[in-house]
């Protein structure tokens, strides 16, 4: 067969001599195992770690209505001061604005 | 066999010590191989990366019809074809080589290494290829065109015009 001849035995050795110190560089090696298929658990976590870009603005502005919403009382707009009197039945309801005297 | 298909298992589980110890037990073997066929150890790099990479994404496909070698190389030596493609570095076999067919009598000389070296390297990589997976591979005919998805006879066509190639340039003292 081809492989035993001289010839043969020689192409062979020539091209182990060409390749014998040939290895991966550890940056392929890393850029492979990169992309390889993650497990479930990895997904979850990647997505969990994940970096969110949020504009500072906006952000800004949302956190203070939301402590608007959350602090400031319902009935603060309200500048009126109600007083209900019962006459026997009935009902008169007396509104007044805050701090007047009400006599 | 049986230590091949608990390594499929677990690439198939996405095992990040499965896919290391794929790259540490192929990685080198795949790069002189491409490194051979390709002459240029940066594309050859480029060759392994993508091959394993296509190997991560599609290893749930796998059939195990063949080893898993074997598929990891059809797909490297596939890619290699294609850069060389890109390279336009395949001519027709019937521009390479126009020689006399009785030249095996006359290669019991004394062969130059230095010159086979330089030829085997300038040679056209569509016997390149079939010299490194035959005598630096050690597969069979059987086994490359099986690999290659040629018949063997194609191969073993490859395989003696190759040859033949190196034997005249040997015998002229160079091209």
């Amino acid at each position: 067969m081809e492989n035993k001849d001289k010839l043969g035995i020689e192409i062979k050795n020539i091209m182990e001599e060409e390749s014998f110190d040939l290895t991966l560089s550890q940056k392929a090696v890393n850029n492979i195992i990169m992309h390889r298929k993650k497990t479930l658990t990895e997904k979850l976590k990647d997505f969990l770690n994940r970096e969110i870009e949020i504009p500072l603005a906006p952000a800004i502005i949302g956190v203070v209505v939301l402590f608007a919403l959350i602090l400031i009382p319902k009935d603060v707009f309200k500048s009126q001061n109600e007083k209900v009197i019962d006459m026997g039945g009935s009902y008169v309801i007396i509104r007044g604005e805050v701090g007047k005297n009400e006599n | 066999m049986v230590a091949e298909r608990l390594l499929i298992k677990n690439l198939k589980q996405g095992r990040e010590e499965a896919y290391i110890q794929l790259v540490e037990e192929y990685g080198d073997k795949l790069l002189k191989t491409c490194c051979l066929i390709l002459r240029d150890r940066e594309e050859a790099e480029d060759v392994v990366q993508e091959t394993f990479i296509r190997v991560f994404n599609k290893i749930d496909t796998f059939k195990e019809k063949s080893g898993l070698y074997t598929w990891i190389y059809a797909i490297a030596l596939n890619l290699s074809r294609d850069r060389i493609r890109m390279k336009q570095d395949m001519l027709e076999l019937r521009d390479e080589w126009i020689g006399n067919d009785d030249v095996e009598s006359q290669i019991e000389m004394k062969i130059d290494r230095e010159l086979l070296r330089k030829e085997i390297f300038a040679m056209n990589s569509l016997y390149r290829e079939i010299l490194v997976l035959f005598y630096f591979e050690e597969l069979s005919i059987k086994e490359i065109s099986n690999l290659l998805k040629e018949k063997e006879g194609t191969i073993k066509s490859k395989l003696f015009r190759g040859r033949n190639i190196l034997k005249e340039s040997l015998l002229k003292g160079g091209r």
